[in-house]
């Protein structure tokens, strides 16, 4: 027996140590495995919100808007899904590394294997519904800071030079067939919609966001010629059923299920409170 | 050597650790069939002195006696040991901020010379005192690894399970430490001349 090897049997048996439980290492094993795949789970599922933007961005309307191409693409990016698209990467990167083996692979193998799942998964999960339901969430509840994001972003769609107007109705006047709306920087515009194209699926009813695409005139007057939702399509599946239900009229059933599929996606609630006293309608 | 000892020995180690979980004092020769290469493994990476080494080592296999039980067998024994001693030596070093002495003796520095120019043209007469200066000046992580392939003589896989870095990954730090170990060198001849 060699003196280190002496001392080091010594030291065991003196402090009376015992090798620690296999299940303790068992568990940590599979927690860093769990924690893993967790990760991909959240990160496909923000994938799936950022399909969800990219898909219901207006495309066809950018140059229109004085946009260029680059230009748009840049605005239209979810920044703040992409960002935690990116932290899931890492987080999904720090636990597979602790798992047993993880450390055997390349950190790009890992990233490139976590796209390809995540692109994979997310699409899968935006086909669900994922994408629009969890963007609604963060939208609606304003969390983490999710509804002032927003509003920067939605403010590239407030151009009024570029006959772009956004913003939220205060007042319906179907007998003139004008409504009034009040935009982001809180000016009140006064909208003439009796020769405009609004898709079915748009409410013209108070506290509905809009935008509005037309001619503008001196003090702050828009001949609309597009109305369109404040932030995003409804879904696919809304178009769909809205031509099936041509074909279909006076079936009540019916129509109650596309009432519902047709909803606007958003609903906002952080402007509707301070506007609640200005807001009346007049048929 | 007894008859017990002689048939321990015969034991893989593999073996060994089971027999080591089932009574400690089979753990021992665990501990003599690989003291010599890990004290030898703790000055080579961290310059420490042999006492000192002593006590690194101490650790390592207590702390190894610890985990026996997270031991795979799909691994080496010897990635594993290599492991454990590599993290206790760098939390030890980190703990003590002793400033390195010497990191490798003389017959150290013949055979790493040796190898790396058996694959590169390194010229095998340097002398001890410069290839010394160069290892000091060389990062950690680079030393590390010229330590494990040409003087430990572990293979890419061993390597990898051992720094716990992808195989790729050790290849690159090998082939980037012998590209500084030639840079030092020339760097330092240049200023010589």
């Amino acid at each position: 027996m060699t003196e280190i090897s002496d001392k080091i049997l010594q030291t065991i048996k003196e402090q009376n140590i015992k090798p620690d439980s296999k299940f303790k290492f068992v568990l940590k094993s599979y927690l860093w495995a769990f924690f893993a795949f967790l990760m991909v789970v959240f990160g496909s599922l923000a994938v799936s919100v950022i399909i969800f933007y990219l898909k219901n961005e207006d495309w066809g309307l950018y140059r229109q808007a004085g946009f260029s191409q680059i230009n748009f693409l840049l605005l239209s990016i979810p920044y703040f899904w992409v960002l935690l698209s990116l932290l899931f990467i890492f987080l999904a990167y720090y636990n597979f590394h602790h798992t047993k083996f993880g450390y055997r692979y390349r950190f790009s193998v890992i990233v490139l294997a976590y796209f390809v799942v995540s692109l994979v998964v997310g699409s899968g999960a935006y086909a669900l519904g994922a994408g629009d339901k969890i963007e609604g969430l963060f939208f609606n509840n304003n969390l983490i800071f999710y509804g002032q994001i927003m509003e920067k972003r939605q403010e590239m769609w407030h151009r009024p030079e570029m006959g772009f107007v956004v913003g939220q109705i205060i007042l319906v006047d179907m007998k003139k067939n004008e409504i009034n709306i009040i935009d982001p920087r809180q000016e009140k515009w006064l909208v003439d919609v009796s020769n405009t194209l609004i898709p079915p699926f748009v409410k013209l009813e108070p506290s509905a966001k809009i935008r509005v695409i037309g001619e503008i005139f001196p003090d702050n007057k828009i001949k609309a010629e597009i109305i369109k939702p404040f932030f995003t399509e409804p879904p696919e599946l809304c178009n769909g059923l809205l031509e099936d239900n041509e074909d279909r009229e006076g079936e009540d059933e019916d129509e109650n299920k596309i009432e519902e599929n047709c909803e606007l996606i958003h609903r906002p609630k952080l402007m509707m409170k301070e506007n609640l006293q200005r807001m009346r309608i007049i048929n | 050597m007894t008859v017990l000892e002689e048939s321990m020995s015969e034991k893989t180690d593999n073996e060994l650790v089971l027999l080591s979980l089932e009574n400690q004092e089979n753990f021992l020769y665990l501990v003599q069939r690989y003291e010599k290469k890990l004290l030898s493994y703790i000055i080579r990476i961290s310059g420490v002195k042999y006492e000192d080494a002593q006590d690194v080592l101490q650790d390592a296999f207590v702390s190894m006696f610890l985990k026996l039980n997270s031991f795979d067998s799909r691994l080496k024994f010897s990635s594993w040991a290599y492991r454990i001693v590599h993290n206790q030596t760098i939390t030890d070093f980190r703990k003590r901020k002793v400033r390195p002495v010497q990191y490798f003796e003389e017959n150290d520095l013949v055979r790493l010379v040796d190898s790396m120019s058996s694959d590169d043209h390194f010229d095998k007469k340097l002398l001890q005192d410069e290839i010394k200066t160069i290892l000091d000046k060389m990062d950690k992580k680079y030393r590390e690894v010229l330590v494990l392939k040409f003087l430990e003589e572990k293979d890419y896989n061993e390597i990898s399970d051992i720094l716990k870095k992808p195989v790729g990954t050790v290849g690159t730090l090998v082939n980037r430490a012998k590209k500084k170990f030639l840079v030092i060198y020339e760097k330092q001849t240049q200023h010589s001349n």
